[in-house]
């Protein structure tokens, strides 16, 4: 029997016209680590039949379809991680100069996602993004983004027999779901197992809108009911990939307001020092069951929220003042990356805007033979002034027709 | 005629394929077998057989 290294994998993202209507994920992007589960949430069977044995059988609870994808933060990946989690104004800019995509905490685009895992794919649909999170590891931005799918497909089985030659369709088991199908796309290329070891590749020409029948081109197969099929895994194909932002090329202005923010992180000078930075941005996504979903219906906004954590080096009680009293701060980080404009005067950046944020906690513990540092844990919090919690702004080298 | 597969870079950007190198964009080129990517279209070519003027002298 063949084994995969998890190394070949990859994850493909592409946004979708609607929430419901998958696509094939056609831009690739290199993976760090993901831990996305389908959970059909099965319970054992515990109805009284006349048994002492607690169950004979296990049922379907409510799905949920959602776990982490971790990437390096890189420019272009970053944008889609963005855009799944928040709204994107319009992109300005051109390739000679970069692209420059503005997001707002307004609702993000639904993507279909595809992960590979050795001979098959996992293509996840409706993808949302329900928590951001960013934080450095040894110096490179790394993106965690926990997110939440409205329906997969990556297996399933034959429902009716597939006879020899001149198979144009297969009907695929309900035992799974009612509409097994979903997330299949024309074009998708499915592979059928006739027996052990032996498989034939097809090309989907339709995906009934039955949700359990597909159709190819002429081919001969043979396959009993139960034999399996998956989705065939992509060949990855990666443009140009980008670094990712880093530690060191980050700067962290802290100020009374927004705009003395932007002035303070403009430079290394004005900029305060920071030894860790982990920034959370979270939606607290809707995603209860609905009549005719096995899971969520939707996956939409509720309240957002944001925190970011700071820590530095203690100079004086400033900071714990600041914190006791909970006064108004406003925080501006700009990331930069490498220059996009060839005379060198425009680079790929992210730029976050925290208007008004307030210390929930501030520690400064002591430990023997170091110095002291000050943490602390901020709420990101509407600015009534400004008009905004939250900007984000990133250039990049990805047109906005992409996002 | 044999007939031959490519498969041709419809993604308007040069490719980096793992084992395979750079395609250009609009480029065709023969991948290995299973060769599945949504970046390229699978595109039919027909080339002569070529006859061996040898074993036709004999």
């Amino acid at each position: 029997m063949a084994n995969y290294l998890a190394d070949r994998s990859y994850i493909a993202v592409k946004p979708q016209a609607a929430a419901t209507t998958p696509i094939i994920p056609s831009n690739f992007y290199p993976l760090v680590s993901e831990s996305i589960k389908v959970n059909p949430n099965f319970t054992a069977d515990r109805r009284m039949k006349g048994l002492t044995w607690k169950s004979d059988e296990i049922l379907k609870g409510s799905r949920t379809i959602e776990g982490d994808i971790t990437v390096l933060a890189a420019p272009d990946v970053l944008g889609h991680l963005l855009n799944m989690t928040y709204l994107k104004g319009t992109t300005t800019g051109d390739a000679a100069s970069g692209y420059t995509h503005p997001f707002t905490v307004g609702e993000g685009k639904s993507y279909s996602i595809e992960i590979s895992r050795g001979i098959y794919a996992q293509r996840l649909w409706g993808v949302r993004g329900e928590n951001l999170k960013i934080d450095f590891a040894d110096n490179k931005m790394q993106a965690a983004m926990s997110i939440k799918a409205l329906g997969q497909f990556y297996s399933a089985s034959i429902a009716i027999a597939l006879t020899g030659a001149g198979m144009t369709t297969a009907v695929l088991s309900t035992d799974y779901d009612l509409r097994p199908s979903d997330g299949l796309v024309v074009g998708d290329t499915i592979t059928i197992v006739e027996t052990a070891g032996t498989t034939v590749d097809v090309v989907l020409l339709t995906v009934n809108a039955d949700g359990k029948t597909v159709t190819f081109a002429s081919t001969a197969i043979t396959a009993a009911i139960g034999q399996p099929i998956y989705l065939k895994a992509q060949t990855p194909s990666y443009g140009t990939i980008p670094e990712p932002f880093y530690f060191g090329n980050t700067l962290v202005g802290v100020a009374a307001t927004s705009a003395l923010a932007d002035t303070a992180a403009a430079s290394r000078t004005t900029a305060t020092p920071i030894y860790t930075l982990t920034a959370d941005f979270k939606n607290n996504m809707l995603s209860a069951p609905a009549t005719g979903y096995t899971g969520p219906a939707v996956l939409a906004n509720q309240v957002r929220e944001a925190t970011i954590s700071l820590k530095q080096l203690f100079t004086n009680p400033t900071l714990a003042q600041k914190w006791i009293e909970f006064v108004k701060q406003a925080i501006t980080i700009i990331a930069t990356g490498r220059f996009i404009k060839t005379d060198l005067t425009t680079s790929e950046s992210l730029t976050v805007k925290y208007h008004k944020v307030k210390a929930l906690t501030n520690d400064e513990p002591l430990t023997v033979g170091e110095y002291i540092y000050n943490t602390d844990n901020f709420e990101a919090l509407y600015d009534s002034v400004d008009g905004f919690a939250l900007e984000i702004s990133l250039i990049n080298r990805t047109a906005g027709t992409s996002y | 005629m044999i007939t031959k597969y490519k498969h041709k870079n419809i993604s308007g950007i040069d490719l980096s394929i793992p084992n395979v190198g750079v395609v250009k964009a609009g480029e065709e080129r023969e991948m290995p077998e299973g060769f599945n990517n949504v970046n390229f279209k699978k595109v039919e070519t027909k080339e002569e057989k070529k006859v061996d003027l040898e074993e036709n002298k004999n």
